[in-house]
Formats: C-alpha cells, structure tokens, sequence
C-alpha cells in the first residue's frame, strides 16, 4: 500500500478503517506499519482524494 | 512534564473543551489536551450548528464565531425539483469552527482548566487493570499524566477509543468520504438557507452541500459513501463544480480560499463509552447525527454532562464505570432514541433510487412539507402514491413507522 503524500489530506479516514491496525496517524501524516498491511485495499475505498494505491 | 490531575481530557475541539468548561467550572482540577499547534485547524466539517441536534437554545455559541444565521434549507432532488423547509426565524447558525473551537477553548482555560498544546497523546496508563492516566510527548519531551479521569475527546479516529479497546476499526459503511472548500463569490439563492444535492450520479449516498457564510461566501462540500476506488469524493466534487447544472452557474464565479479533507463518521454511537475512570464524548463516542453527519451540537451537550458527571463521581469518591454510568444514561436518554431513528432513516434514503426521491421531493414541496411534518394532510399524499410508485409507498410507510410523519 503507498501513499501519494501530495495528493493526502492526513483525513485519518484510512486509519479509522483500517482492520489490520497498520496505519497510524500523526498530525501531518499516515504512517503505514508495512508488517501489518495485508494489502487488503479497504482503505483506498474510503479516501477522498485518490491517494492511495495498493501493491499486486 | 509530570501532571496530576483530577480530569484529563484528550481532545481540545468542541467535545473537550465542553467537559473541561464544566467541570472546571464546578471546581475540578481539569488538564485540556490537544495535539495541534493551532486549535481548530484545519476545520473539517461544514460548520453548520444548531439545524440537526439540540436547539441553538440548548447550546452556548460563541458570539464571535457567528457568520450567518440559517432559518432552513433547500433541498435540490436529483432532477433538481426543490423542496423547501423554512422557519420565519433564524434558528440555527453556520459558524467559524477555527474561532469557533478556539473561543471554546479559552473559555474552557480561563474557567480554571489547565492546557497543554501541540502534544501527542500515545497511551493510555493502566494500574490494576484500571486507567490511571496518560503518556504523551511534545517538544518538552516525554508528558505524564496522572489522572482520576480520562476523557477521550479526540475525534473520528480516537485514539483513547482504540486504546481502551470501545472502538476497534470503522465499518465502511460507517463512514463517508469528504471533500470540502471555504469559497468566495457564491451564487446561492438565499443566504438564510442551507442548499443541500442530493442523487446518485452527484454524491452517491450522500449529499453536495453549499452553506451560506454570508457576503457570497461559503463553506461548499460534498461527502459520498465509501467507493469501489474508481472514482473518488473529489472526483464527484469537480464534476458538480463543473457539470451540475444549478451547481455550476452558483459556483462559475467561485474563488476557492481553504481545501479540507475529512472522514464523516455516520454509524451512530458506540455501544459503550465508558469505563472504570474513562468516558468518551463528540466523534469519539459516535454522538453525530447519521444522515447530516452533523455533531457539534451534540458534543457541546454531552460534553457538558460528562463535565458534570466527573464533579459527581469525584466529589463521591467512586470514578468506577458504575458511577459514570449516569453520563452513558443521561445523554442516551437525551440523543439513543434519535440516533437510533435517525440511522433506520438513513438506510431507508440509501435505498431509494434516484426517480423515488424526485416523486419524494415533488410531493414534498411547498406547504406540504411543513404540512406532513406537523402530521396533516398524509392520506392525499398515500393516495397520490400509490398510483405511481411503489418504491415510494414502502419509503413512506417506513418513514410513518419511524413516526417521522404521523
């Protein structure tokens, strides 16, 4: 899972969704924990912006 | 920085300033947490307050954050048939959230509440199974914080929620997607209304609003159920801006000065917001109308009551989930009924194709709104039904089921 850091409004809406607990957020960024991230893709349902992208 | 403090509250938007405001006004000694440099910013929201949720009589606005009184709304159907729902009076207002939630912030300070800004809350401290504060770090360094209470005001993505295992992750479903402006040289129709779009193809499960802020300008937003990843909120929020027919001749001249992005929680309330020394309040609880995503309102009231359930439970000498049952019980009796409502209402709209809610809003229109609400007139308006729309009569039965009409 990647993160466009131009395109991110740092919403958190893909922390809040997140099952697996792999995204934490600061006040300016999502932090991806890279060992949790399944690549499942429910958080790019969820942001507003298009920012994310997942890895096949 | 070691503190020690009766109630410590994490969160310094309306929520957290509200139970810090109460509770050091009935004397607690009172710890107000945020993790941003700037309170209220960046504002997330559409800054309405006082149209869904308590009364603006309820509530204590601050003077200084009133852009624009609202006596009603506009609703623009997917056909754009308009239906119209106006009091005389002013009876809500769209605000400045940054002075908004800054106002109340310093309220809450100069009440006796000490702040601490600009720090980051990371864990929750437990002793015998039991909160017992906090653990946070800012540009001193590491934050201690020893605590009878905790109060997790922090927002959609709660922290304190996660930590002390209330809220594991949202629903999809529970949430919708937000893009939002602060604009200038707005064409709207009337600055005392709310306009709000709704259809398929605009906002699918969700709406385009445009509120007036006054002098042609306004907070324009849109939030859209959670998508498949092809097209996003800001997608659906350019195409209205440039293809809407209404939208874009309102918009053609428009200025963009602020872009926000957001999530809109809309599951409703937790099942649970409290714990032995702990309650959640505002977004963190789920206290947010489930259709408007409105929770200002609600978060000023619950947040009082849990300010004042704290004094309680202090003065008592018992912090324990017993005793702050009366918070969980007080605001339920207030808001768990409409909630409750308010989500069954929700999916009944969700389910409505677009060609149903333009039979809605013709039906709606004019007097027939104020009419209807008011429990008049509904056997016309079954009979008229009936004839044409199937779909329609099933969403007007649940909205009699819901009491909605009578």
């Amino acid at each position: 899972m990647l993160i466009d850091r131009v395109k991110c409004g740092v919403c958190f809406g893909c922390a809040a969704v997140c099952p697996f607990d792999a995204l934490r957020a600061t006040d300016k960024e999502i932090i991806v924990n890279s060992d949790k991230c399944t690549n499942c893709g429910v958080c790019r349902k969820i942001c507003p912006v298009g920012a994310i992208t997942i890895e096949v | 920085m070691k503190f020690k403090v009766d109630v410590a509250i994490v969160g310094g938007g309306p929520a957290g300033s509200s139970t810090a405001l109460t509770a050091a006004k009935l004397g607690l000694n009172v710890l107000l947490i945020d993790r941003k440099a700037h309170i209220g910013v960046p504002v997330q929201c559409g800054e309405a307050v006082g149209k869904t949720g308590p009364s603006i009589a309820e509530i204590d606005i601050p003077k200084e954050a009133i852009r624009n009184p609202i006596r009603g709304f506009r609703i623009y159907s997917p056909s754009n048939i308009t239906v119209d729902y106006a009091k005389p009076q002013p009876d809500g207002y769209i605000v400045d959230r940054r002075v908004f939630d800054k106002e109340l912030f310093i309220k809450a300070a100069e009440a006796g509440a000490e702040t601490l800004i600009n720090t980051d809350i990371k864990e929750l401290v437990f002793k015998d199974g039991k909160v017992s504060g906090l653990i946070g770090v800012n540009d001193n360094g590491r934050v201690e914080v020893e605590s009878k209470i905790v109060i997790g005001a922090d927002g959609v993505f709660s922290i304190i929620a996660k930590l002390a295992g209330l809220r594991k992750y949202a629903k999809l479903s529970d949430l919708d997607a937000s893009v939002g402006y602060e604009m200038c040289n707005v064409e709207y129709d009337d600055p005392e209304l709310m306009e709000f779009y709704m259809g398929r193809n605009i906002a699918p499960r969700g709406y385009v609003w445009i509120f007036p802020k006054g002098e042609k300008r306004a907070n324009v937003g849109i939030g859209v159920g959670a998508q498949d990843g092809t097209r996003t909120a800001l997608d659906y929020m350019k195409t209205f801006m440039k293809e809407h027919p209404i939208g874009r001749e309102k918009l053609k001249n428009a200025k963009i000065v602020e872009y926000r992005v957001g999530a809109i929680p809309l599951g409703g309330p937790n099942e649970k917001n409290i714990l032995d020394n702990l309650m959640l309040v505002g977004d963190a609880a789920g206290q947010v109308h489930p259709i408007t995503g409105g929770g200002i309102g609600y978060a000023l009231v619950c947040g009082s009551i849990a300010g004042k359930v704290a004094a309680e439970a202090i003065e008592a000498g018992d912090t324990s989930e017993r005793m702050l049952l009366n918070y969980e019980r007080r605001w339920r009796e207030k808001y768990g009924e409409e909630f409750e409502k308010m989500l069954k209402l929700r999916e009944l709209l969700e389910k409505a194709e677009d060609k149903t809610l333009d039979q809605l809003a013709e039906i709606l229109n004019g007097q027939n709104i104020v009419d209807l609400t008011a429990g008049r007139k509904i056997s016309i308006l079954f009979s008229a039904v009936k004839k044409h729309n199937k779909e329609l009569l099933n969403l007007l039965n649940g909205f009699r089921q819901l009491k909605l009409i009578q």
